[in-house]
């Protein structure tokens, strides 16, 4: 089978035995969506590079933590997030965990959606943001983002439907 | 509103990939795409150079120091007083993972001739060098320091651990370990549990662990359990 169809879990199980290649596919599937988590999670361009190279970096350092079975996706994502929280603490910023707060004004009539979507989600409280990237964009299921975010499935749910409440009042919906 | 998206609604269908790829990803500039890559090329360079296979074939380490728990072979460790000596030196190796003990990371400092400096992955020590350690878990727990050589594993020191980064302390002074003449290159890691870690319990467990390389013995040691992170030290003659 060649690389092109190969799955990422065990392109990953082949990094782990050394497999340069392996990795670089990996690279080039992934890269474009870990450098976009980055760069929404607020973080400004020169630092999400930084950020985008420690996570990489990691993945081939850390190859030997991941574990068969593992979605490698959901592992990427992790290392990413681990990466971004541990900069900022480092830096004495805090990633603020408060979550109720989404009294901003709304977009409404921008005709473009996307344009006013990313204004809408740039402006989302963080953990919220957080919630709607991975749960509703990336696509992880409630028990990834629970692991992601480290809150019970319950409160990663309730996060992405607070998150989507949010946007649909800031693009001038209904709540 | 009728206008707004379907998959903005909590019982509606998914985000269709064409707005997840507008949304979720940025493409990556070449220069950055290429300096990561190069970064990893590196690191695995350096991962090449300093498996023990390719390490100086020494002496044991010499058995000294104070807080020698359960090791076969324990260099000199001892506490360094009145100093806050590792700093920030970067990142070493795996990070750890786990579904309920703390993830864990470990940084490595080393001091020569009285300076102290980050420890870089490949950087040998020579004795009369000091090697000391921070720690980073990711939330309350427990840690143990290990040491593995061609002689077996040793569990150096066990301690509660708060949340955050730290370095290893006996009592109020940081820890380190002194090279000797005739030391010899090996593994050290840093293994996280949420229970008290029993150093003795701890090395009978590790004893099947592949102790070959910082990769193999971080993934035995998580195949138990314990996130690791660990670094190979090579120690010059």
């Amino acid at each position: 089978m060649g690389d092109a169809e190969t799955d990422d879990e065990e392109l990953m199980l082949r990094v782990q035995n050394g497999d340069e290649r392996s990795y670089e596919v990996l690279f080039e599937r992934h890269s474009r969506a870990v450098h976009g988590l980055l760069r929404r999670s607020g973080e400004p361009p020169e630092r999400a590079a930084e950020l985008f190279q420690d996570t990489w970096l990691k993945v081939y350092r850390g190859r030997a933590t991941y574990q068969p079975g593992q979605r490698f996706r959901s592992w990427l994502f992790g290392i990413a997030l681990n990466t971004r929280r541990d900069a900022a603490r480092r830096a004495g910023r805090t990633i603020h965990e408060a979550e109720e707060d989404v009294n901003l004004p709304t977009l409404r009539g921008n005709p473009d959606l996307k344009l006013t979507l990313d204004a809408a989600i740039e402006s989302l409280p963080e953990p919220l943001r957080e919630a709607f990237l991975l749960g509703v964009v990336y696509g992880f299921d409630h028990n990834e983002l629970a692991g992601q975010l480290g809150v019970s499935p319950d409160n990663a749910r309730a996060r992405v439907s607070r998150a989507r409440a949010a946007l649909r009042v800031k693009l001038g919906g209904e709540a | 509103m009728s206008a707004l998206p379907p998959w903005l609604h909590d019982d509606g269908p998914p985000m269709d990939d064409a707005t997840r790829a507008a949304l979720g990803e940025v493409a990556v500039p070449a220069d950055l795409a290429a300096r990561t890559l190069q970064a990893v090329r590196r690191a695995r360079a350096e991962d090449a150079a300093g498996l023990p296979s390719s390490a100086p074939a020494n002496q044991p380490w010499r058995v000294g120091g104070v807080v020698a728990l359960a090791g076969l072979a324990a260099g000199a460790l001892f506490a360094v007083r009145g100093e806050d000596p590792v700093g920030d030196p970067s990142a070493q190796v795996a990070r750890g993972d786990g579904d309920t003990a703390p993830m864990v990371h470990l940084k490595l400092a080393a001091r020569r001739g009285g300076q102290l400096e980050r420890l870089r992955d490949g950087a040998p020590l020579a004795p009369g060098d000091e090697l000391m350690f921070r720690v980073q878990l990711a939330a309350d727990g427990y840690v143990a320091l290990v040491r593995a050589d061609d002689a077996g594993v040793s569990v150096l020191h066990v301690t509660p651990q708060g949340a955050g980064e730290a370095d290893l302390r006996l009592g109020a002074d940081p820890l380190a370990w002194s090279v000797d003449p005739g030391d010899k290159s090996g593994v050290f890691a840093i293994l996280s549990a949420s229970e008290p870690l029993r150093a003795e319990a701890l090395r009978d467990e590790l004893r099947g662990v592949d102790l070959s390389s910082p990769t193999a013995l971080c993934r035995g040691a998580l195949a138990l359990g314990y996130p690791c992170d660990a670094a190979f030290v090579e120690v010059s003659p």
